[in-house]
């Protein structure tokens, strides 16, 4: 299908050049790296920039490190990258978990995991997991770097605390340092591409500690603040898992669209919550499905 | 050039013909793996023009002016073509005249486009698309074909919305159903299905000299393309010159929506006089091109305590849409076949064909079939329930076979292989075992098994006998190349490939040494259309006919030489044989070129005489194809998803021509009823849609595939090539029904609609729960 919008292409190399095209173009310019959000938005008209800075050419963007106790992926890293990569699976295995539900191979060959959280969309994958990961985003802009905690990033649908001439660089991602279980579980209508209709991230650490975050089930991914404080530190059982789940409609509010009814949501949460939570706890035993087997 | 041919499951025999009936490669499976096919997005002409479409979006509203001048302005648009520009008739109904190419007063669907803008690209033509203005006044709409049937209801045309009624009635009802011991009846719906094949429609359209046209283009039915663009051009049909390019898939959405799109295309063309190429985006061909009919079937079936039918009464409304397309055909189909392929005595059948103002509705892949197979298997299997007897069990007691007769009263003679499909997916599946340890699940998984059972009328049958006869001509070479064209065309289901074998083994020539074209309407009569599981049966016999003429002449030739009888003469396997001696099917071909003997022919068959009366009786097929699915399910009764883990896939096709691309053909089809059965849901409002795209519309992915399972039953068929008959439609029939059964057997509730999703089930479940 046609592009019916004119633009015009820069494709700068380096990260300083980048930041001074968008300082001068400001709205007007969009920044461009897997596409597979910018390209079929550019061709249903949600975006016309007068500009598209591609990044696919600044040196220093790509690959996944190890850092002291983080893993820094660049913002040129595709969800490919996270899966193959053999840094995430020893250390972040919930990351692989999440890009594996993410879209189809050849969607997920080009899409980044930066490009995902800049999108925002309610539904990203990204979200929940980077928010229960504790992950930390730098950016460059006309002042110089700075890093963000995630839990600041996301501020509405298809908004970021990002600034207009700001690019992401990488994305780092603080490897538990105890042993830990996790888990994301994803709502979709079949096996093949969909969008998360709600999805769920858990992180399990050792002396009953918690961290749980969902998406898609309200206008940013978010925190789930009180079912964390319900289960720290209590023994974990039925009994328990029953009184977390009885605030899951608390800690969430979907909607209803085209693809799920808001009952069929609310349904699915708690379930969806008890799956991953219960996963998470025995991979933490060193037991429980492997990492990338289906919840639901 | 390499072997062709690999190990065929049914290797064979010396007395076996060679190639047919073995896995010959596809002849076109390089061009597609390699990418150099070329599809019609793939061409380009000198001084090419690009079209878009004008569409005001508005389900029903009175049109009162059309403005090009906006979009005229902007530079780079050539010209903008409205209703009037059409020089001949503003007219594309396929079967009743009531559908102009573009509205000159009314408009009566989202669909309909009222202008064609031309530009130098396909951008700037979209763009300027955008600047026409459109005036309406909206009128009242309906959209839904019950509500439409009201007296009163808007008018999408003059004379009220209900535009055709079949009746089928045979026996007496009343007496059938006082004999039954057990009647259930229910009320089933379905929606509309999108074809959703790889490659949009689109065309080129290319001026010629001497005031003629060729149009190129994705299709399936070149010769009515031809009528349609002669028609709106006013030109005669010698100069309207239709060339079918490599089509990436059809399923009955290629039937009669290219004529619209390359009617536009023309009248662009002739307008400008350049070549113009029009390619719909994905979105367009969801809002432009037909869907499978929704309709609401209530079904009345009465049994008596043994398990024997005693009488059915059927009810069918199917939404049509804003203009009857294709609809007179597979209403009429619908209606033959709407009891299932089971021998009842009384039968009361009416199908009603109702406009609304939504998209059109015509041609999916069982014709009609589908939404009416969902009531019938859904009714059989509660039938079952009622009298305690096994599903399987109960149809093997009523189904047809040689020597019963249909609710048509058709007296089947002959190829009923439906029996063996039953028995063949019963035993394969292990339906048996399964039924009973499934019905034992007890956790948050539960098991289901299901099964469906369909016929299918080969071809067009009574309706559409006008259009059914195939052309084919054959041409053999000096050096002993074979140049075939047909009128049937390839779509992705295999045809060239098949017809190579059935040339190769009806002339006896090498294989390698044949090659099959894509359609040229000035090479072969008008051949009907590629749809209905007509094309290899249709185009095949015309290719024997041809062959069975050459050999004549070539025979004649090659008793000469060999100092044979004509009458001893065998051409096999590129050889030709006669009086003890032999030489190749070349060397007589070039002996024939030396001798100037014609070796070019005419092939031609025309189906056999078929009959519908008024009350629905007579021969309506000439011959029928069966199948038997059994779907194995498992659903999650927590959240209700359902994951389809198995099909058995039992078809009678008369003859296996190849076996590897029937098992295309059938696992396609199972992926189709898999889409129906359980994904594909078009969401509307206010005749608009609102999934006009893969990410809210979805179907099936190959993530999603079951395994399947397929067996094949060869119940020949006396009339067809080499003894096959259809198999193009079967495969999408009898699966979305076997799935929701199978839904049914795991968790103890029935489904009225499809598709069956995780949220209907779920929510199913929760009801019982509350219950």
């Amino acid at each position: 299908m046609p592009i019916a919008h004119e633009f015009e292409y820069a494709k700068p190399e380096t990260i300083e050049e980048a930041v001074g095209i968008l300082n001068k173009h400001g709205t007007d310019a969009q920044v461009l790296a897997g596409g597979t959000d910018v390209v079929p938005g550019l061709r249903d008209g949600l975006v016309s920039p007068k500009l598209v800075v591609d990044i696919k050419g600044i040196a220093g963007l790509s690959g996944i490190k190890r850092e002291e106790n983080a893993l820094r992926v660049g913002a040129l890293a595709t969800f490919t990258d996270l899966i193959e990569s053999e840094l995430v699976q020893k250390h972040v295995p919930l990351l692989r978990e999440m890009a594996m539900t993410v879209a189809s191979v050849g969607v997920r060959n080009r899409a980044t995991i930066t490009g995902n959280i800049c999108s925002a969309v309610p539904s990203c994958d990204s979200g929940p997991v980077l928010l229960v990961l504790g992950a930390s985003i730098h950016a460059t802009g006309p002042n110089g770097e700075r890093t963000m905690p995630v839990a600041e990033w996301f501020t509405g649908p298809k908004t970021t605390a990002l600034g207009s001439a700001e690019i992401v660089t990488s994305v780092s991602l603080p490897i538990p340092q105890e042993e830990h279980g996790a888990a994301y579980v994803k709502l979709g209508r079949y096996r093949g591409e969909d969008l998360a209709q709600a999805s769920v991230a858990v992180l399990a650490l050792p002396d009953s500690e918690y961290r749980i975050a969902f998406g898609a089930v309200a206008p940013t991914p978010l925190r789930a603040n009180r079912i964390e404080e319900l289960l720290r530190g209590k023994v974990f059982g039925d009994a328990l898992i029953d009184d977390a789940k009885k605030l899951v409609p608390d800690e969430t509010s979907p909607i209803a669209d085209i693809r799920a009814s808001r009952e069929y949501r609310e349904h699915m949460l708690p379930i969806m919550f008890e799956r991953g939570l219960r996963a998470a706890v025995a991979r933490l035993a060193g037991d429980g499905p492997a990492y990338g087997a289906q919840l639901i | 050039m390499t072997d062709r041919t690999d190990k065929s499951p049914c290797a064979p025999d010396a007395s076996s013909p060679p190639h047919v009936g073995r896995s010959v490669t596809r002849v076109d499976a390089e061009d597609k793996v390699r990418g150099t096919a070329r599809y019609v997005d793939d061409l380009t002409f000198p001084n090419m023009l690009h079209a878009a479409l004008v569409f005001p979006g508005v389900a029903h509203a009175h049109l009162k002016g059309v403005d090009p001048s906006p979009a005229l302005a902007i530079p780079g648009v050539h010209a903008v073509a409205v209703a009037a520009d059409i020089p001949g008739e503003n007219q594309i109904g396929c079967v009743d005249k009531d559908q102009p190419l573009m509205p000159e007063d009314r408009i009566r669907y989202t669909g309909d486009a009222v202008a064609v803008v031309v530009a130098d690209t396909p951008t700037l033509a979209r763009e300027a698309a955008l600047a026409v203005r459109v005036d309406t006044a909206e009128l009242p709409a309906v959209f839904d074909a019950e509500e439409a049937m009201r007296p009163d209801a808007p008018s999408v045309h003059d004379g009220g919305n209900t535009f055709l009624h079949f009746r089928v009635r045979k026996g007496d009802i009343a007496k059938g159903f006082e004999e039954a011991d057990t009647v259930v009846e229910r009320v089933f719906h379905t929606y509309h299905q999108e074809h959703s094949y790889l490659e949009p429609l689109g065309t080129i359209a290319v001026p010629e000299e001497g005031g003629s046209i060729t149009i190129y283009g994705t299709m399936q039915c070149p010769y009515y393309v031809q009528k349609a663009v002669a028609t709106v051009l006013g030109l005669p049909l010698s100069r309207v010159r239709v060339r079918q390019t490599v089509t990436g898939g059809g399923f009955g959405g290629k039937e009669d929506a290219p004529n619209e799109i390359c009617a536009c295309a023309a009248l662009a063309a002739w307008k400008t006089g350049r070549p113009v190429k029009l390619i719909h985006t994905r979105e367009e061909d969801f809002y432009r091109s037909s869907k499978r009919h929704p309709m609401s079937v209530s079904f009345k079936l009465g049994a008596k305590a043994n398990g024997r039918f005693t009488a059915v009464e059927i009810r069918v409304v199917a939404d049509a849409g804003a203009y009857s397309t294709l609809s007179p055909v597979v209403i009429f189909r619908a209606a033959a076949h709407a009891t299932g392929p089971y021998e009842i005595p009384n039968v009361k059948t009416d199908a009603y064909g109702v406009y609304t103002n939504r998209q059109t509705t015509g041609a999916f892949r069982g014709f009609g079939q589908p939404q009416t197979i969902f009531a019938n298997e859904s009714v059989v299997d509660e039938m079952a329930e009622r009298l305690g007897i096994d599903p399987v069990e109960l149809r093997l007691k009523n189904c047809l076979a040689v020597g019963k007769r249909t609710a048509t009263g058709q007296l089947l003679t002959e190829s009923v292989g439906l029996p063996e499909t039953i028995e063949k997916a019963r035993d394969v599946s292990d339906w048996e075992k399964k039924r009973v340890s499934y019905a034992g699940d007890n956790g948050r998984i539960r098991r289901g098994i299901g099964i469906g059972s369909i016929y299918y009328g080969v071809s067009l049958g009574a309706k559409g006998l006008l259009l059914d006869a195939s052309g084919a001509h054959l041409n053999v070479y000096r050096d002993g190349s074979v140049r075939i064209a047909v009128g049937g065309t390839e779509m992705g289901q295999g045809l060239l490939t098949v017809l190579c074998q059935i040339a190769a083994d009806s002339l006896g020539a090498p294989i390698e040494s044949i090659h099959v074209d894509h359609v040229d309407t000035s090479v072969v009569p008008d051949s009907g259309p590629s749809v209905a599981s007509r094309t290899t049966l249709m185009s095949g016999n015309a290719v024997i006919d041809a062959a069975t003429k050459l050999k004549a002449t070539m025979g004649k030739v090659a008793a000469d030489m060999l100092g044979a009888s004509p009458d001893a003469i065998e051409f096999r396997g590129g050889f030709v044989r006669g009086g003890g001696g032999s030489v190749t099917f070349a060397d007589v071909a070039n002996e024939c070129w030396l001798r100037n003997v014609n070796t070019a022919a005419e092939g031609w068959y025309a189906a056999p005489e078929s009959t519908f009366d008024e009350n629905g009786q007579g021969n309506a097929y000439a011959v029928y194809s069966y199948a038997t699915h059994v779907a194995e399910v498992e659903v999650d009764t927590e959240s209700g998803e359902i994951r389809l883990i198995r099909v058995t896939a039992a078809h009678d096709v008369g003859r296996i021509l190849n076996p590897v691309t029937l098992e295309g053909q059938i696992e396609g089809g199972v992926l189709q009823c898999a889409g129906m059965g359980l994904y594909e849901r078009m969401k509307t409002s206010s005749g608009d849609i609102t999934t006009p795209d893969f990410s809210t519309y979805i179907i099936p992915t190959a993530m999603d595939v079951p395994e399947i399972e397929s067996v094949f039953i060869e119940a020949r068929y006396s009339k067809g090539p080499f003894g096959a008959k259809g198999i193009g439609e079967t495969p999408a029939m009898p699966g979305a029904v076997a799935i929701a059964n199978a839904v049914t057997h795991a968790t103890g509730i029935r489904f009225y609609e499809l598709p069956v999703t995780a949220e209907a089930v779920r929510l199913a479940l929760s009801e019982r729960r509350d219950q």
